[in-house]
């Protein structure tokens, strides 16, 4: 089986739209997390991106989450998340269905972006993790398409 | 480092100045702009049966209406989706529970399909569906008040198809997974199984005669997907002919699309025959 098969692709103008909202400070509040990622829906949303699901939870300190989607096989995804303050460090691992990884967000900030274009249409997993975090801090997720 | 994490890396130095993970200079109260973390402990494996997967989330697993519609439209074999979607719309007064809810998977996935090319009345109309549909499940007149707001910006032109469609597809997400509080879990995967049936049978009368499947196609027929759906409509009398159509399913499933396995002939009249039943149980309440 093709292991690495999955080939992360997006447009510059995505990421540089995004990345924008990257070098924001973290926000405060579960609100202002989803206001956060509303902006960057907004913005995926301008490039063509259509949203498949989005969530909204609590993270403690080192803790991850995750969920399981099915991504399909010439369609293009975006995975992103945004924190509120109490965590400093918010991280995207993107695994396949036999859990080798895909992608993961290289950013030590709270807006973690993964983008894949998968080379198999099967199950993925994202785990999302407070790397960084002081206390118990809410998150919001995203999973688009086009 | 991939050539994605270079042009981000690069933006964020042109925006934001450049980082590391020193201590910063910054003003209090503000933060230093995020650096790149090479240094992280991630597996490059994982056991992925041993992962807790979030239980409230597994509406995540399954593909949306418009993204299973959208195969089939870029092999350019699509015809006029509302021709195909119809315009009948689901009667949820005096019907039970589940199939209400059915028939509001049915009636989201239909608004998210037509919406492209569908005539302001139209999208006013389904709009006004959707919400009786919410509230007979047990919303309230302000739980309804986005598709209020959305209604109001269609009939004054207020808003264009393309941010109308963005505005849709978190109207559907926020369904499927704030609604498994207001509606209960069983009920939000009969929406979940509504819209997915529409899918896939608008998906498979499109793709009839099609010499090949277009790429991504595996999808229709994921055994992870059967599963989600008919974990999700669980084992209650009353909604076994919507599972045992589901099941009928089941001998042509996929455990995986590697290699590729799109459907064939053969599996795309299954596929058919299947959620043409689970519609005609949304439209008439079937079996009764």
């Amino acid at each position: 089986m093709a292991r690495r098969a999955t080939i992360a692709v997006t447009t510059a103008a995505v990421l540089l739209g995004l990345a924008t909202l990257a070098v924001f400070p973290s926000v405060a509040g579960e609100a202002d997390a989803k206001a956060c990622l509303d902006t960057m829906l907004a913005s995926a949303q301008a490039e063509g991106y259509r949203l498949r699901m989005n969530d909204a939870d609590l993270l403690h300190k080192g803790e991850e989450l995750s969920y399981a989607t099915v991504l399909t096989k010439g369609s293009e995804y975006i995975v992103f998340a945004c924190a509120d303050a109490a965590i400093q460090d918010l991280d995207i691992y993107l695994y396949d269905d036999s859990g080798t990884l895909v992608d993961r967000d290289r950013m030590s900030d709270a807006q973690p972006i993964v983008t894949v274009t998968p080379a198999w249409t099967g199950t993925y997993l994202v785990l999302i993790k407070a790397y960084r975090s002081e206390a118990p801090g809410n998150f919001s997720l995203a999973v688009m398409y086009k | 480092m991939r050539v994605a994490t270079w042009v981000l890396l690069g933006a964020l130095i042109a925006l934001g100045g450049c980082k590391s993970d020193e201590p910063t200079d910054a003003p209090a109260g503000e933060t230093a702009a995020p650096v790149a973390d090479e240094d992280k402990d991630v597996p490059d494996k994982i056991d992925v049966g041993g992962l807790d997967l979030k239980q409230k989330a597994t509406v995540f697993v399954l593909p949306a209406p418009s993204e299973i519609v959208s195969l089939i439209q870029e092999a350019d074999t699509s015809g006029q989706l509302s021709a195909a979607v119809g315009a009948t719309l689901p009667t949820y007064e005096g019907q039970e529970r589940w199939k209400a809810a059915l028939a509001l998977g049915v009636a989201t996935a239909d608004l998210l399909i037509v919406v492209p090319d569908a005539s302001d009345e139209d999208l006013i109309a389904r709009l006004d569906n959707i919400a009786a549909g919410m509230q007979a499940l047990g919303s309230t007149d302000e739980q309804v008040a986005d598709l209020t707001e959305l209604r109001a910006k269609v009939a004054g032109g207020a808003i264009a198809r393309d941010k109308l469609v963005g505005e849709l597809d978190t109207l559907r997400s926020d369904l499927l997974v704030e609604g498994r509080e207001q509606y209960g879990e069983r009920d939000v995967m009969l929406i979940a199984v509504g819209g997915w049936a529409r899918a896939v049978n608008l998906f498979a009368t499109l793709a009839e005669g099609a010499e090949t499947m277009p790429e991504g196609s595996e999808v229709l027929k994921l055994r992870i997907v059967l599963d989600t759906l008919l974990d999700g409509v669980g084992p209650d009398a009353e909604v076994q002919p919507v599972a045992d159509a589901l099941r009928t399913i089941l001998p042509v499933a996929t455990v995986t699309g590697r290699p590729d396995a799109p459907p064939s002939p053969e599996d795309l009249v299954v596929l058919k025959e299947a959620t043409s039943q689970i519609l005609a149980l949304a439209v008439t309440g079937g079996g009764e």
